[in-house]
């Protein structure tokens, strides 16, 4: 059970990076952005097919890194441009669309058979008593806690960090202060969808997937900000590893392994009603 | 870029919500100057300063400022040219500190000094998170947070709004000192005698229109002017 549980370290980082650009989105941009692991799809799949093409892998991952910030910087345009008055609810209405979007539009341009994809993190890094520690744990682990304290130093040292905090509390008065809102706003959705390709060149080899199955991350991803209360980086970062654990520890229990994909939604039905426990009647409605 | 150094608006309407506000109104906010704006509540007087910032559009007239036409630029722009909004209702960033608040938006060290000379009393509480401030200091940090950005054009809305009036006569001169560095006021304020005090020109606006224009010095002598003013019985001179 203990090596299931390391074993699902590797999609508990992916869950806690996604999930941390989805808090990161939510604090800074106003979106819960619904679309977020399908813009490192679109990365993802550009990296395949540029391999295909016989490019090296260094090159590949790159254009789709590449393939993903543009992406994400031309929704983030068009969200700032043309909803950049609306609520976070509408904008994350809006992400919902941009979701179904990329779907079709990876669909179209990549096919819908589940493919394996080219990888550098196969294999184990290291075995203790018999518990081995995959390439793909450690760096998704990792790569999640540096993400977390990266983002934390930026928003709390730098003036950079500072005018996306103001932005995300007063917009407009944000502005009033010469603090470019649509230009941060698209830089944020660049590096959220950077990050998103990045998290998914390492976890998508470990399997076989599709673009679906890949985009619907975002779930787990939004169970972890959920814990994290779509503030917390800290939190969000525990919350995504400990979903990733848990599940892969229930992998290996016989008898509840064919429960392990519900873990995400009871974990966000039990967060919402503990999150309401204290609403009066009326507000709770 | 051009910065803009005073305001002129000639025949500006201003809609919210579809709905026609401010209609017809001209006026200039000269450099060195406390222009001030009264009127009753609902006058439109939000709304006038909300258009000038590029909040809300101008939906006719013309807005200018040091010659050049403000109305096509967005509110990052303007404010880029030296024109900076006050919000009415203390507007602090409250989860970052007080130096946070001016750091944010600093655009040189001797701005934020000047603010930190006319407002002492933030030099000891630079550290404290602006919303645990009390009002009048948060509306202090307002005010900091503006001058931090060297403005040119300064457009204050209802400062006083919620402030015990000891706490608005320690701010209005500092607002007047502004003017005499050679900074464009315009206050809309609803303390009128206060206001009327540090002012060089006032305007009344009601029901959207101006109803009187001239020097400051007669409405602040005969409060029987003023109130007609406030009625809409002086005619706009």
């Amino acid at each position: 059970m203990l090596e299931g549980a390391i074993a699902g370290l590797a999609g508990g980082g992916a869950y806690a990076a996604f999930g941390l650009c989805l808090t990161l989105m939510f604090r800074l941009v106003r979106v819960v952005n619904f679309a977020q692991v399908a813009i490192g799809v679109i990365g993802l799949y550009t990296m395949a097919i540029t391999s295909e093409h016989g490019w090296p892998y260094g090159p590949a991952a790159l254009a789709g890194l590449l393939a993903a910030t543009l992406v994400a910087a031309a929704l983030g345009w068009v969200m700032g441009t043309w909803f950049g008055e609306a609520g976070a609810d509408q904008r994350s209405a809006i992400s919902i669309a941009f979701l179904v979007g990329l779907l079709a539009v990876s669909f179209l341009a990549f096919g819908t058979d589940p493919r394996r994809m080219p990888g550098k993190f196969g294999g184990s890094l290291f075995t203790v008593d018999g518990i081995t520690v995959t390439k793909a744990s450690a760096v998704c682990v990792a790569g999640s806690i540096l993400v977390a304290a990266g983002a934390w130093l930026v928003l709390t040292r730098t003036v950079l960090g500072l005018r996306l905090r103001a932005l995300s509390e007063r917009p407009t008065t944000a502005e009033l202060h010469a603090i470019p809102s649509r230009r941060l706003g698209v830089g944020m959705w660049a590096v959220t969808g950077l990050l998103a390709a990045a998290v998914l060149l390492v976890v998508a080899p470990q399997q076989t997937s599709d673009q679906t199955s890949l985009s619907l991350m975002v779930i787990p991803a939004g169970a972890a900000a959920l814990v994290g209360g779509f503030r917390s980086l800290g939190r969000t970062v525990a919350g995504g590893l400990g979903l990733g654990a848990l599940q892969g520890a229930l992998a290996h229990v016989t008898e509840l392994q064919q429960y392990r994909d519900t873990v995400p939604f009871v974990a966000i039905l039990a967060i919402l009603i503990w999150s309401q426990r204290k609403e009066v009647w009326d507000a709770a409605r | 870029m051009t910065t803009v150094t005073d305001l002129t608006l000639a025949d500006v309407a201003v809609a919210r919500g579809g709905a026609p506000i401010v209609r017809d109104v001209s006026l200039t906010v000269p450099a060195g100057e406390v222009t001030v704006l009264l009127g009753p509540n609902g006058a439109g007087k939000t709304t006038l300063l909300e258009a000038i910032a590029g909040v809300l559009p101008i939906t006719s007239g013309r807005l200018t400022g040091g010659g050049a036409d403000l109305a096509g630029l967005d509110r990052v722009a303007r404010a880029r040219r030296g024109l900076a909004l006050v919000e009415q209702g203390r507007t602090v960033f409250t989860s970052l500190t007080v130096a946070e608040n001016l750091r944010v938006v600093r655009r040189g060290a001797a701005a934020v000094d000047r603010a930190l000379e006319l407002f002492p009393e933030l030099d000891k509480r630079m550290d404290v998170q602006a919303g645990l401030l009390s009002g009048g200091e948060q509306q202090m940090v307002v005010l900091a947070r503006a001058l931090a950005m060297g403005p040119s054009v300064l457009l204050i809305d209802e400062m006083s709004l919620g402030l015990a009036p000891v706490i608005v006569r320690r701010l209005l001169p500092a607002v007047r000192s502004l003017a005499d560095d050679g900074v464009a006021v315009l206050l809309v304020e609803q303390f009128a005698t206060l206001a009327l005090g540090i002012a060089d020109t006032a305007h009344v606006l009601a029901g959207g229109r101006l109803t009187h224009s001239g020097p400051a010095a007669p409405l602040r002598k005969s409060p029987e002017l003023l109130h007609s003013a406030y009625l809409g019985e002086a005619a706009a001179s």
